[in-house]
């Protein structure tokens, strides 16, 4: 990719500043993306997509943002001026105040190893057929699908503070998927690799033999039972562990969600005003941290040019910590964390997670299995949660009795059901094994934005009520 | 447009595409947004773009860009030349000369000015704040959307599209000695459909009533679903289910079902793609198929499902103008290949008033609201949701609100509960949905709550 022109970014702030802007900053982003998708031995979609485009904003009344993908003078010059007439347009509200940060004149760059963009497009095709072909391979599989996408974002980020960094970010996806159908019952399961890096995440994830796997898992479901309603000790893996943290703890730390800015649709948290108060039991650490490499939630700044910061969100069960951007960090009388973002220079930044998880424990992850009787919930498919982030159910891919510390199942579509605090104080035991799991397409805002994170932790056992298929 | 359109397209033929379609889109999005009672962020997209098609034999390469250039076209031509041929790949749409959907354009919408639209916000907010001593907090959005778009292929299709639109929405929280919510929505493709106040004044009262909640006992009860209650349900475990993409996938829980009696002899469901004043209507879809009215469910038995082209390919029946490029963006999107999508969900209202259905309840739960309807396990229909504002159903009245309630049900079973639909249709957008619903009232029999 060739460089971009930082100066139309500089023009912007500095006619934003001249228009009366008390804040104005700049986001000029330029990218590309390939996304290769193949169903049923078949290639169904090869795109190539590149895009360029700058959004500002600006504080005066209220906030004014405005984007453009037109990079001349006279469009910018029009969005500039757009931006401002917007933050103009009221102005009654109150006066915002944005906590202050240390001003940035830096660089990044996290592209990984092995540059996705330069492995041959018919390797990669060849790859995802490959994959697709040992899913279909296995018996009772009736759909499958294997997908690899790369996107590679340059940023230059400007504020009329005198802010200027530039980055450079590589992230590469890789995704599995069967689904088999045996005596009327049709299950599916898959996997997917994604993370700020290379080719390299697709080589270490092994496709194929991802794909064999997630349709022997699928086969394995379409002839297994469901499980009936009961509670009982439950044992989570850590891709449910990641929807989980993902859901009700990373959402509910949302400082905006917490001040109830968020009200109208996303909601609101349930433990607004609770900081330093015990939410669950000394078993539960959790944090949010942009530096976690290779994550698919990676970064050195935010998009309010705030240095990226571990958030430690939950310590031993104690609630320390919300994510912020530079507007809720004045409400609540903090240092911002640097957990602004936008999905692209198209949209206004929000406080969003980066990489949130639970901490890895002190337990071998044999431990959590010594318990008479028990369920085990293994890979995470679908979350209904509350406006409050309090009342939840996620649905897994897999469940297995726990008995007397042996696995009996596969069971198909059990969700586990709760409410936030008591879940969290059943918690008893987090094992030592973290791992990271990329989701690609968080969604909040208005007009919604998919952003992509990463969820993570270890396995861990609490206590909850399991349901099986209605 | 038509005229960069039409240059693409030579260009992918000159550059060795056998067939070529170009999309070309500009579009923007201007979204008012309010918390804690005032407007607090005043944005807006402006976008352009084409989304260029190259065929070689079975043989299609996607890209996308800003701007028309001679690395774009050879990107998707030379990703044609690159790749496996797709058996199911049928060819780009057939010319055609659609009709002007009625009501879906209007100018004082294109030139809407910042200040008008914040204004127009703060009466929202005031309406619901004026409304009642105990409405403490209001917040929303109102969204402005105009698009238009150029579709040119080598089949000799041709043709030019545009559409505007507003959507709004706003909750309105209420206060004694503890907190409750109510909510309301707007939409309208022109100034003079909007009824702005109507809003904030719906969300408040809904939000008055619903403080001092009971807890109400697990167990079998009827629901009513209000108009923005069963639009949510009906978008996020129906649209997918009525997909032609997610039928093949065997993902809907609908996949096999065709003909067959699938609810309530009361219940009959189309997509209207180009219904006079629908939210999502359009004279053509995202490459070029006419848009229509499809019936899906008729008295209870499915009796189609929606379609793009190379769906309809793979199913061996015709597209029925619902391939969409659907984006984050409230618009149509040139960085995105189509897929089938519903455009407007029609729920056919029935004969009873709201009244009526709360009349015959002898034990039920009224739900104004309810939130994250997803669908647990989607081949089988099963589903969560949870209510954001309800009210208890006693012998035919309304005995007051009910404290959140959560229900896991299974959709194929409440289609076949359904016992009455009323005449009250309205059309929502619900949360995260790329279509409108258009509902009316809605009971279901013995759903099973918490």
């Amino acid at each position: 990719m060739t460089t971009m022109p930082a100066e139309i970014a500089e023009y912007a702030v500095e006619l934003a500043t001249r228009l009366g802007a008390r804040y104005a900053d700049v986001r000029l982003e330029r990218s590309r993306f390939e996304d290769i998708v193949v169903k049923d031995g078949a290639v169904e979609s090869v795109k190539f997509e590149e895009e360029s485009g700058l959004g500002i904003r600006v504080l005066a009344g209220t906030w004014g943002f405005a984007s453009t993908n037109e990079l001349t003078r006279s469009a910018v010059g029009d969005a500039v001026r757009a931006a401002m007439n917007m933050a103009g347009a009221r102005g009654s509200g109150g006066r915002i105040e944005l906590a202050e940060i240390e001003i940035c004149e830096d660089t990044s760059r996290a592209v990984g190893k092995k540059d996705p963009f330069k492995v041959d497009l018919g390797e990669r095709i060849e790859l995802c057929l490959e994959a697709d072909g040992r899913a279909r391979a296995v018996e009772h599989i009736k759909r499958t699908s294997t997908a690899i996408a790369c996107e590679r974002t340059q940023k230059v980020f400007v504020s009329s503070e005198g802010a200027r960094i530039e980055s450079e970010s590589v992230r590469t996806y890789a995704e599995v998927f069967a689904l088999a159908k045996r005596e009327g019952i049709t299950e599916y399961a898959d996997d997917i690799a994604g993370g700020t890096g290379g080719f390299e995440i697709v080589e270490e994830f092994d496709m194929p033999a991802r794909a064999e796997e997630v349709g022997r898992r699928a086969s394995a479901l379409a002839g297994a039972k469901t499980l009936p309603r009961q509670k009982l000790p439950v044992v989570l893996d850590q891709d449910f562990v990641a929807l989980l943290v993902h859901e009700i703890i990373g959402h509910p730390s949302e400082a905006d969600r917490v001040l109830g800015r968020e009200a109208a649709w996303a909601g609101k948290a349930w433990w607004a005003g609770k900081l330093g108060e015990r939410v669950g039991s000394k078993y539960l650490n959790a944090v949010d941290d942009p530096r976690v490499e290779g994550a698919l939630g990676y970064f050195e700044y935010d998009d309010e040019g705030t240095p990226a910061k571990r958030k430690r969100l939950i310590h031993n069960g104690v609630l320390l910590e919300h994510m912020h951007s530079r507007e809720t960090a004045a409400a609540f009388g903090v240092k911002p964390n640097g957990g602004m973002r936008a999905k692209n220079f198209r949209y206004l930044p929000l406080i969003r997670m980066s990489n949130t998880f639970i901490e890895p424990g002190d337990f071998k992850r044999e431990e959590l299995f010594e318990i008479a009787r028990g369920v085990y919930l293994k890979g995470a498919k679908i979350p209904s949660i509350d406006s409050r982030r309090y009342d939840f159910q996620i649905s897994a891919e897999e469940a297995f009795l726990i008995e007397r510390g042996e696995l009996v199942g596969p069971f198909r579509d059990v969700s586990l059901v709760g409410v936030a605090p008591d879940f969290f104080e059943s918690v008893d035991a987090v094992a030592d094994d973290f791992e990271m799991r990329p989701i690609p397409n968080c969604g909040k805002g208005d007009p919604m934005q998919s952003l992509h994170v990463g969820n993570g932790g270890p396995h861990l056992r609490g206590k909850g009520l399991i349901t099986g298929a209605r | 447009m038509l005229e960069l359109a039409r240059r693409a397209v030579k260009l992918a033929e000159k550059r060795g595409a056998e067939g070529a379609e170009a999309f070309v889109v500009e579009s923007s999005v201007m979204t008012v947004r309010m918390a804690s009672n005032r407007v607090v962020e005043v944005k807006r997209v402006r976008e352009h773009g084409i989304g260029l098609r190259a065929a070689i034999g079975r043989k299609v390469g996607f890209a996308c860009a800003n701007e028309l250039t001679h690395e774009l076209v050879e990107r998707a031509v030379s990703i044609a030349r690159a790749r496996p041929p797709d058996p199911a790949f049928g060819g780009f749409a057939p010319p055609a000369r659609p009709k002007q959907v009625e009501d879906i354009y209007d100018k004082t919408l294109v030139s809407m000015p910042h200040e008008r639209a914040a204004s127009m916000a703060e009466l929202m907010l005031e309406s619901a704040l004026d409304y009642d001593r105990r409405i403490a907090e209001a917040s929303g959005a109102l969204t402005f959307v105009v698009e238009r778009c150029a579709i040119v292929n080598t089949n000799g299709l041709s043709v030019v599209d545009r559409a505007t639109r507003v959507m709004g929405h706003l909750t309105a929280e209420a206060r004694d000695l503890r907190r409750s919510e109510g909510a309301s929505w707007l939409g309208a493709t022109r100034m003079k459909a909007l009824r702005i106040e109507e809003v904030g004044r719906r969300a408040a009262e809904l939000a008055v009533n619903s403080l001092r909640p009971s807890k109400i006992p697990p167990g079998s009860y009827d629901i009513i679903l209000e108009p923005p209650a069963a639009a949510d349900l009906f978008y996020h475990m129906l649209s997918y289910a009525v997909n032609g993409l997610e039928v093949y996938d065997r993902i809907s829980y609908l996949s096999d079902r065709m003909g067959e009696v699938v609810a309530a002899d009361e219940l009959s469901v189309y997509d209207w793609g180009n219904m006079p004043g629908g939210l999502c209507s359009r004279k053509v879809d995202d490459e070029g198929v006419p848009t229509q009215r499809t019936p899906l469910i008729d008295q209870g038995r499915l009796v189609g499902l929606v379609y793009d082209l190379y769906y309809a390919a793979k199913a061996g029946c015709r597209s029925t103008g619902n391939g969409l490029r659907v984006s984050d963006l409230p618009a149509r999107c040139h960085a995105v290949e189509p897929h089938p999508h519903v455009t407007n969900l029609v729920i056919v209202p029935g004969d009873f008033e709201r009244e009526e259905l709360i009349e015959d309840t002898k034990r039920g739960l009224l739900l104004s609201r309810i939130w994250y309807t997803y669908p647990m396990v989607p081949q089988l229909g099963d589903f969560s949701t949870t209510s954001r504002c309800g009210f208890l159903v006693r012998d035919g009245e309304i005995a007051g609100a009910i404290e959140q309630v959560r229900i896991h049900e299974n959709m194929p079973r409440l289609l076949k509960a359904i016992s009455g639909v009323a005449d009250d249709q309205q059309q929502i957008m619900p949360w995260g949905a790329s279509a409108s619903v258009c509902s009316p009232s809605l009971r279901f029999s013995d759903v099973r709550v918490g």
